[in-house]
């Protein structure tokens, strides 16, 4: 069906945007290696449809990958635009040999960089969020108990993601990387263009930071 | 290995992120200390945390707006690109322009140099030459008599060869010795072929060309022979001690 959609698919980008969804709303297709590489392929060609499929194919890990790194939605948002942009951009370099997804985590680490030190630049000059206390991590305002459950995840979120906010970046992607995606060092070391010694030092330093974070604010939050 | 040996590894022996060696070293290390046991299952609770920290459920309007955005920004893009491809398709081979332009730039200010130098070599040269033949051939000699005492004058006593130089100096006297002005014009004369006799302008030989002769003249009696030249600006110009005998034409010449 969806090949089909493919060949069949109006030229326009807008009009073609409907027709996917119409076609395949919402889920993400669990599809094969190898119809992944015939849609690159025929994206690279030109193939509009094509690269509507690969977005809708991925729009998912990009977006949930670049929420991990900033910590909020409307950064990640714009970043996975950036990030499909690039990808459209770049798409002929792309070699089929290599593993699509690790391309696009690559591309999305930059992105996020590059984000990350244009935040970095506006923190400086506006204040810094990460000097909220604790407090206002764990007293979320909650009307409704039957939300505590919500609650909770909200809080152990919103405690997770400032402890990943206080690494470095490559820290902060290497963890995101190895333990939130679940890629092997290996595959982060690849992600990252480093070696796998450099990637298992990053990581054992941010899960000891973030271990030494959690600690600290827990104990608080028992205290109070 | 010791607890803090062991202290050290267990960020990565959580992640199974350890070689077999190590975690088995590790473990055995952990199931018989409880401080380091405890830090183990702290660390394993922070790894849990982490992968339950999925990002909150985004909408589909989310993941619509970003691909609409995506393309909007693409045909922006691809309309901007087509409109300076086609401004810089003017200026294509820009290397190739500029490489051109910048030798064409050092030849003409080479060309203005070695010109503006030119010019004033041929300014130095009128200088030190101001009676140059407009001809071009430059044979112009001309010889002022010798005196008994070489007298300082705005004229200076000395022979003035343009063009075939070389050729006159191969055969004169050594520099300085300007009181031998008559032989070195006769060995001119014999080396110069431009400066031959004319047949038209044959040689005067005269006691004395003066047509005032002042009693100072008398007193140096000098012989005086102009030769003309086919070149009207070349006039041979000789001056000799006056003999106590008379001289006849046919001999003067040799002497």
């Amino acid at each position: 069906m969806g090949s089909r959609l493919i060949e069949d698919g109006p030229s326009g980008a807008s009009d073609m945007v409907l027709a996917v969804e119409l076609q395949l709303p919402g889920s993400v297709p669990s599809r094969s290696p190898t119809w992944l590489a015939l849609l690159v392929e025929r994206a690279t060609a030109g193939d509009a449809a094509a690269f509507e499929q690969i977005m809708i194919h991925s729009q998912q890990r990009v977006m949930a990958m670049s929420w991990r790194i900033l910590g909020n939605e409307a950064d990640a948002r714009d970043a996975s635009q950036e990030v499909f942009l690039r990808v459209y951009k770049y798409l002929g370099r792309f070699k089929q040999d290599q593993d699509f997804f690790a391309w696009v985590y690559r591309i999305t680490v930059n992105v996020c960089r590059d984000m990350l030190k244009k935040r970095q630049h506006q923190n400086d000059r506006f204040g810094s969020l990460a000097t909220d206390s604790v407090e206002q991590i764990l007293e979320i305002p909650s009307e409704d108990k039957d939300a505590e459950q919500s609650l909770i995840q909200t809080q152990r979120r919103e405690l997770i993601s400032r402890a990943i906010a206080t690494l470095p970046f490559k820290e902060r992607a290497s963890i995101v990387l190895r333990d939130v995606e679940g890629l092997s060092t290996d595959e982060v070391a690849r992600v990252l263009k480093s070696s796998s010694t450099t990637v298992r030092s990053q990581i054992s330093s941010a899960r000891r930071k973030i271990r030494d974070y959690c600690r600290r604010y827990l104990k608080v939050g028992q205290e109070s | 290995m010791n607890c803090k040996q062991v202290e050290k590894l267990l960020p990565l022996y959580v992640g199974r992120d350890l070689d077999a060696r190590s975690e088995r070293s590790v473990t055995t290390h952990v199931e018989s200390c409880v401080a380091c046991s405890a830090a183990a299952t702290e660390f394993r609770q922070t790894r849990e945390l982490l992968q339950e920290f999925a990002p909150p459920a985004f909408s589909e309007d989310v993941y619509t707006g970003i691909r609409q955005n995506v393309w909007r920004q693409i045909e922006a893009e691809t309309t901007t690109v087509s409109l300076s491809e086609l401004i810089a398709g003017w200026f294509r081979p820009r290397v190739i322009w500029a490489a051109a332009s910048a030798l064409l730039v050092c030849v003409l200010v080479l060309g203005i140099f070695l010109i503006g130098n030119r010019s004033r070599i041929q300014q130095t040269v009128a200088i030190d030459a101001p009676e140059t033949n407009r001809n071009g051939s430059s044979n112009r000699i001309v010889a002022i008599p010798p005196r008994e005492k070489p007298i300082p004058s705005p004229v200076a006593p000395r022979v003035e060869v343009q063009g075939p130089r070389q050729v006159y100096r191969r055969h004169s006297e050594p520099k300085g010795d300007r009181n031998r002005a008559p032989d070195r014009l006769n060995t001119l004369v014999a080396n110069a072929p431009d400066a031959l006799p004319d047949t038209s302008g044959s040689p005067r030989l005269g006691t004395s060309s003066d047509p005032d002769p002042s009693p100072a003249r008398d007193s140096v009696k000098t012989l005086r022979m102009e030769i003309q030249t086919k070149d009207p600006n070349i006039r041979i110009i000789w001056f000799a001690q006056r003999d106590t005998k008379p001289v006849s034409h046919n001999n003067s010449k040799g002497t």
